[in-house]
């Protein structure tokens, strides 16, 4: 496509910026017991989640993550022609409960005048509206009905939001252990990113060279249930080989696999199957690993976030371990990186999946062109 | 030579008052009023429409408000540590698409542009963008706006095979922008 992504940056509870990748080479975990971030709500929860430290309780949680990412906004996003948001719910109390459009626009329109304008809207696509806010930017820009789009991606994890989670169980009752014999949750997390996407034409306006390029992209529905994922893994694996199919790419193309990984017992089965049946043998060669035991999954950011992430693990050719995982489940049958190991990369190209509620799936071909 | 196809419906609540939809009854019935209105235009849209290949058929949504009846239920809980996590799963935009997806058994994307009639011009090229990716895929394109207090109205359009986009789209935007209105 003739799709790039320009001055991709990430906050997140571990660190931002590519400092972020260097953490995750170093084994390190950005995640907090649940009842210090929250002593008064869940005081004897020592779940962990990748909360943001020191956000204030008396304002909206996704605002003042907002202002985070808003600092790492660099000055090229002026020339952007649009703004695109993902999020999926944002709060779940006060002004802006439910509603990350509004808190968005409110943010650009006291904090940030001359981007306001160009702002239009969010994705939602639960967990993979990260993800897809870069596809349909790709897409946009490949088209050439804009040249530069800015993409915005933010979520927050509240603590109505964890009690549901927890409710639910989706929420391990430590930390997130993804491809584990004995992984039984993910942990939940905030934080976003920011990324400009442009085509050749928006790039010689940004006076910026190309750098990562966005191959293709797929998406797919399962339509069989609104919380539990296609075990079969056969939907899934339909939007990782469109994905495939869209940049013209075979299996033994690809480096390396930044998966959804999100540690809950049925997913990374669910994940496996799909990546197996498009992949087959070629997947053994390939490195695969996940963030979420480091930073948290990160809801609707979460699929901007390790694009990021892939990005820069690309430019530096070599893959980070999955924080988290110790005794891998050899039924899964998949080469994931255990935590604080590394592997290099030898082909320039990476896939990053997502996973959402309602059956969504998602996954994004970046190359890198260092 | 491909062939342009464009099937409009629409459907509307009047006094607040919306069934579950049939499709979604042996499925899951506890769709907010506006993914139920989702699901209707669309099914309204495709009655008389045949041979579409559900493997390969995009939901794509624009809303503003999302599903305010099960964002309050849930909300109105988090004080007192009582979840409501039946309703918070239903309870996100994308649940307007998805639960179309689920009704009609699509397999497809399935997203929601969350703004208003700013961003339905961005809606419908990505929608007239994904049909023309897949060879033999359509888009279903639902527009769903609240009117006054209870009621809801969406507009809808199913995108088959595209000839000349650009006038395509400046068709399908001047008949879904009058559900803003």
């Amino acid at each position: 496509m003739d799709a790039y992504i320009v001055n991709p940056n990430a906050y997140t509870c571990l660190d931002h910026g590519i400092e972020l990748l260097d953490n995750l080479f170093s084994g390190n975990c950005g995640l907090s017991a649940a009842n210090s971030i929250y002593p008064d709500y869940f005081p004897e929860n020592t779940t962990k989640i990748g909360a943001i430290r020191g956000l204030k309780s008396d304002e909206s949680r996704l605002l003042q993550i907002l202002r985070a990412i808003g600092s790492l906004i660099p000055e090229q996003a002026k020339q952007c022609q649009l703004i695109l948001g993902a999020s999926s719910l944002g709060d779940l109390e006060g002004r802006f409960a439910g509603d990350p459009y509004g808190c968005i626009q409110y943010y650009l329109a006291s904090e940030k005048p001359e981007l306001a304008p160009l702002y239009k809207g969010v994705i939602s696509s639960a967990c993979s509206s990260g993800t897809d806010v870069l596809s349909m930017a790709a897409l946009m820009v490949d088209q050439h009905k804009y040249d530069v789009i800015g993409v915005l991606a933010v979520d927050c994890l509240d603590r109505g939001k964890l009690l549901q989670h927890v409710t639910l169980g989706t929420q391990g009752p430590d930390c997130a252990k993804p491809f584990d014999v004995n992984r039984d949750g993910t942990s939940f997390g905030e934080g976003g990113g920011f990324a400009i996407v442009a085509n050749k034409d928006g790039l010689e306006q940004l006076n910026t060279k190309q750098v990562y390029n966005i191959r293709g992209f797929g998406m797919s529905c399962d339509a069989q249930h609104i919380t539990a994922p296609d075990e079969t893994g056969e939907i899934p694996a339909l939007a990782i080989s469109r994905a495939l199919n869209a940049a013209s790419l075979a299996p033994s193309d690809i480096g390396y696999i930044n998966a959804h990984a999100s540690g809950t017992t049925l997913n990374d089965q669910v994940e496996s199957i799909a990546y197996r049946k498009v992949f087959g043998k070629a997947l053994d060669s390939i490195g695969v690993s996940g963030t979420k035991g480091a930073i948290g999954h990160l809801l609707g950011a979460t699929g901007l976030v390790e694009a990021i992430l892939t990005c820069w693990a690309l430019s530096v050719k070599r893959a980070p371990g999955t924080i988290g995982l110790k005794d891998k489940d050899e039924t899964l049958n998949i080469p994931a990186i255990v935590g604080g190991d590394f592997r290099e990369i030898s082909r320039p190209v990476g896939i990053s999946t997502t996973f959402g509620f309602g059956g969504v799936n998602s996954a994004i071909v970046i190359e890198s062109l260092n | 030579m491909n062939q342009t196809v464009c099937h409009y419906g629409s459907y509307a609540t009047s006094n607040g008052k919306i069934p579950v939809p049939e499709q979604l009854k042996d499925k899951d019935k506890r769709a907010d009023t506006a993914a139920r209105v989702a699901v209707l235009a669309a099914v309204q849209t495709l009655e008389f429409v045949n041979n579409i290949d559900l493997t390969a058929l995009n939901i794509v949504v624009v809303n503003r408000e999302g599903c305010t009846a099960h964002i309050r239920k849930v909300s109105n809980g988090i004080a007192n540590h009582q979840p409501a996590q039946g309703y918070f799963v239903r309870s996100g935009p994308q649940t307007l698409a998805t639960y179309t997806a689920l009704a009609l058994g699509a397999h497809g994307a399935a997203f929601t542009f969350v703004g208003d009639n700013c961003v339905l011009s961005e809606a419908t090229s990505t929608a007239l963008y994904l049909t023309q990716l897949i060879p033999g895929s359509a888009t279903l394109l639902i527009v769903v706006a609240k009117k006054g207090e209870a009621d809801y109205q969406a507009d809808s359009v199913l995108i088959r095979q595209i000839e000349n986009s650009n006038k395509l789209e400046q068709e399908i935007n001047n008949h879904l922008s009058r559900v803003f209105t």
